[in-house]
């Protein structure tokens, strides 16, 4: 039965994210999205300062355990993965929402 | 202040390679409506396993400080090849936008004025189609439009303009004189 909680908590992930330096992204997903760079990192930190728990989709395994959280922004909804190192948020997915997507707490977010 | 770039980490994506900060040519991205190269001598960190790279706030404003002016450069001489290239008068595109006479070449000079994406745009559709869609547009719009003036007959037009200006606040202060006498007679 997968968490209802995320494995790292949302507060250390909103410190370390707002830190110069202290997210990262990869550069053709902030392309894809984004005019520029710096706006793909503004508003990254802005959607990750408006995560709550009750955002929170699940925990994948994946080579590093990964939060996955599922987000309205702007009147779309988001996509968000990320990683946390000691002192790195490393956001692995952030996107659109292709199909709708279940919180762990049951609610559903639309694209 | 330190860079992640200086530093080398294990790779989010793959979990495999290293990132640490790598310079290449060849390199392309999407910035604002351009696909523009990047500059070789832009260090980004990248995995040496799958390729992946991580844009961090040095990387990112280093890179679009690169961007940008490649960017500004570009739509600089777009605006001046099509305007050099085009049938159309610089005057007629400023007039169907409703530009001042003269900022087209203002734009297209030496200073660091750049033109907007939107402008430049507007200016390349007009210089290659021709200023009769737009006129035809105006027209609908608002009725036929006076012709075309040139410089000396918008020189005279104002000067017309201002005189007759003060010739109209001269006949309203004397009107309103006129007036408190017959008020103060009455």
């Amino acid at each position: 039965m997968p968490s209802k909680k995320p494995f790292y908590d949302l507060n250390i992930v909103k410190e370390v994210a707002q830190k110069r330096d202290g997210l990262l992204l990869s550069r053709t997903k902030a392309a894809a999205s984004f005019a520029t760079y710096t706006t793909a990192l503004v508003e990254a930190r802005r959607m990750i300062d408006a995560l709550r728990v009750q955002d929170f989709v699940e925990t994948k395994e994946q080579r590093d355990r990964c939060d996955v959280y599922a987000v309205r922004y702007r009147n779309q909804g988001w996509y968000v993965k990320f990683t946390l190192s000691p002192d790195q948020v490393l956001l692995i997915s952030f996107h659109v929402l292709e199909s709708k997507i279940r919180k762990a707490s049951g609610h559903w977010i639309e694209p | 202040m330190k860079s992640t770039a200086t530093k080398s980490s294990r790779c989010a994506e793959c979990g495999v390679g290293t990132v640490e900060p790598k310079q290449a040519a060849g390199r392309e991205t999407p910035y604002k409506t351009l696909i523009l190269p990047i500059p070789s001598s832009v260090g980004i960190p990248t995995c040496d396993n799958c390729g992946t790279e991580w844009i961090d706030d040095s990387t990112a404003a280093s890179l679009d400080a690169a961007l940008e002016k490649e960017y500004r450069a570009r739509l600089k001489a777009l605006l001046k090849t099509t305007l050099d290239k085009s049938v159309v008068s610089k005057a007629a595109i400023e007039r169907a936008l409703g530009l001042s006479q003269g900022y087209l070449s203002h734009l297209t000079g030496s200073g660091d004025k750049v033109p907007s994406e939107a402008l430049a745009y507007s200016v390349i559709s007009i210089a290659q189609a021709g200023t009769s869609d737009v006129e035809a547009l105006w027209t609908r719009l608002s009725g036929v439009r006076p012709p075309a003036l040139g410089k000396a007959q918008v020189a005279k037009k104002n000067s017309a303009a201002r005189s007759s200006g003060r010739t109209a606040g001269l006949r309203a202060r004397r009107s309103s004189t006129k007036a408190t006498a017959t008020k103060r007679a009455s």
